[in-house]
């Protein structure tokens, strides 16, 4: 699996793009970060990929092949989306919003078959979330709310994850258990993009990095290479200074730090 | 953790079996209410004993058998009322019971779809403002034909489903028109609102005008209309009618799933939500519009029973499509059976106030819950 975004210009009205030249791509079990400030197009540039998005110009591909003119269940196929969860205004249980994942292989006419059960539960079960199966969706914690969003999208048994802040409003302890089980998938050899406020989480998961910055062009390369302080401060306009340490497992940690006045 | 096929395979069986007490004691309710329906004579009147009321449905049976064989099953015609005493108002009453019992569910579906595709658990599908043709036909009807409006079936059926189509085609073109290219769903939602309000005042202000007789005529006409279509072929124009609308809604209760999520959401599980959007939009004003035409002013039914449906059987809307069928049928039944107990002084309660005064107390409970939580 090779997800290709090549000198795409994206926006929604021709002649006012965005974002332009955008150039990165994923590969199978590999992440890549994009990190960049409020507004700058982040999510436009997240539809694109998702094919929601026509590009202006250049071309998104999937395994070479040019995905504009793929239909949306075949894009949902490929690639699935974990968005930010927004609560259904529905009681839905977490079994039921799991198996939703399998929508694009049962087609609208279509109902799932006790495969497509199989599927669902082995989904949850990957996630670690079998015990919240009969629970309302939205009476469980934010945490366990964006695991049931991973395993519905894992449910669609896509090649690549695209994941739109997956540790937005989470507490410290949630956000490491995501990050922990984001790492295990890409172990597993799913492709994934998620979006993120924290350099952090690029140096945790080891990722690439696409950094996306107002009126300048995308610096993309390995968090270790992107995330500096001189990139840091023309993307946000603050002072940071990456430490390095080695941890308990002699592994080279890094972190980002800002620098206060 | 479960992860063999073995405890997964277990997990599903206990799924299947989950609600199944809750339907036994459903369809057993269905089943007293039908035959105290059929029994009960009214007020004051008691009843008809059950082995009497089979009687003379196994009779009606026979009947109507009988006339589409082209057979004969009875000698005389009198043999047929003097050994069955309650033949007459029993058959009525099966009918009639029949017939909102489908309308029942027909309304309960309309209001399932259509809250699925606002994504709003408080949306009714009377805010199409298709349904007022309802109101708009039957008050031309009154005006025009008079009396003789009980025994104008085709007439009727063409101003009520022609004045509903009209309103309908005005509405989905007025809202293409406001919106422009971009023309949603909320700009249908506010055309049809303005015509719902329009027809209303128009109504309104002519039944103001209306002398006292024509006035109980078009109350009677608009509030009980079921007394009037309780004729089989009317059941069956109702449901025909009814299963053309759903059946795609019925194809598609897997999916339908997806559009209560956010449209990204949606279209990233693969499916376009857009036109199951309005699909869902028109096919729930056309059937409670459907429904409003046989049974009366009882549009709120369909409010009620998808909140009581998702509160007893969840959210998904495989087992909400079935089962507020059912609840639907079932409640507008109760609704009857309460209906005829209650006599202010010869005057009826029309059934549509019953079902708006059950509605009042679920909805308060609906409202308590959604502040709970969901959203």
């Amino acid at each position: 699996m090779k997800l290709e975004v090549k000198n795409v210009e994206c926006g929604y009205t021709a002649g006012a793009p965005v974002l332009r030249d955008v150039n990165f791509s994923v590969e199978a079990g590999e992440i890549c970060c994009l990190l960049g400030p409020n507004g700058v197009g982040k999510t436009t540039l997240f539809k694109t990929v998702l094919g929601l998005l026509k590009p202006l110009s250049g071309t998104v591909r999937m395994n070479g092949e040019d995905i504009s003119h793929w239909s949306s269940r075949r894009l949902a196929h490929s690639m699935a989306y974990v968005s930010q969860f927004h609560n259904p205004p529905f009681p839905y249980r977490v079994k039921d919003v799991v198996l939703l994942g399998r929508i694009n292989t049962v087609g609208y006419f279509g109902q799932p078959s006790e495969m497509d059960f199989e599927i669902a539960e082995a989904a949850m079960a990957d996630m670690g979330i079998t015990h919240l199966r009969d629970t309302v969706y939205t009476d469980i914690s934010g945490g366990e709310r964006q695991l049931v969003m991973i395993a519905r999208a894992l449910a669609q048994e896509p090649e690549l994850l695209v994941m739109d802040e997956p540790t937005a409003s989470l507490d410290y302890g949630n956000m490491v258990r995501v990050m922990s089980k984001i790492r295990s998938l890409r172990d597993k050899g799913f492709g994934i993009i998620m979006t993120t406020h924290s350099p952090d989480q690029a140096f945790m998961c080891e990722s690439t990095v696409a950094l996306l910055r107002r009126g300048a062009p995308l610096v993309y390369g390995f968090a270790a290479e992107v995330i500096t302080q001189e990139n840091m401060r023309s993307a946000y306009g603050v002072d940071v200074k990456i430490i390095e340490f080695f941890d308990t497992h002699n592994r080279l940690v890094r972190m980002c730090s800002p620098l206060l006045d | 953790m479960p992860t063999g096929l073995e405890e997964i395979r277990a997990l599903r069986r206990e799924d299947k079996r989950e609600h199944r007490r809750l339907w036994l004691v459903l369809w057993a309710l269905v089943a007293a209410a039908l035959a105290f329906d059929v029994c009960f004579r009214g007020w004051g009147y008691g009843f008809v004993s059950p082995l009497e009321a089979a009687k003379s449905l196994i009779a009606l049976v026979r009947v109507e058998f009988a006339a589409i064989t082209q057979g004969y099953v009875y000698t005389s015609s009198s043999e047929l009322t003097t050994g069955l005493k309650y033949y007459a108002e029993t058959v009525m009453r099966f009918r009639t019971a029949l017939l909102l019992m489908a309308g029942g569910a027909v309304l309960a579906l309309s209001g399932t779809v259509y809250q699925a595709s606002m994504r709003n658990p408080m949306a009714v599908p009377t805010m199409l403002g298709v349904s007022s043709g309802v109101n708009l036909a039957q008050l031309l009807l009154v005006l025009i034909y008079g009396t003789s409006v009980y025994s104008l079936t085709t007439t009727r059926y063409l101003y009520n489903y022609g004045i509903a189509a009209a309103i309908l085609l005005i509405v989905l073109l007025g809202g293409k028109l406001a919106g422009g290219k971009h023309a949603s769903v909320a700009d249908m939602l506010i055309v049809g609102t303005v015509i719902n309000r329009m027809i209303n005042t128009v109504v309104n202000y002519v039944r103001t005008e209306m002398d006292t007789e024509t006035l109980v005529l078009f109350q009677e006409y608009s509030e009980n209309s079921y007394n009037i279509y309780n004729q089989f072929s009317n059941l069956a124009i109702m449901c025909a009618v009814s299963l053309a609308l759903l059946l795609p809604v019925y194809l598609m209760r897997f999916s339908y799933n997806a559009i209560s999520f956010e449209d990204g959401d949606a279209s990233a599980m693969g499916v376009r939500p857009g036109a199951m959007r309005v699909y869902g939009l028109v096919a729930g004003a056309l059937l409670t519009t459907t429904a409003m035409i046989h049974c009366g002013n009882v549009g709120m039914l369909a409010l009620m029973v998808p909140h009581l449906c998702r509160y007893l059987f969840g959210a998904d809307f495989r087992k909400l499509f079935w089962s507020s069928a059912v609840c639907g049928a079932l409640l507008m039944l109760l609704s009857e059976i309460i209906q005829r107990m209650i006599v202010f002084e010869e005057y009826e309660v029309p059934i549509g106030s019953i079902i708006s005064l059950l509605t009042v107390p679920v909805l308060i409970w609906a409202m308590l819950r959604q502040r709970r939580g969901w959203e």
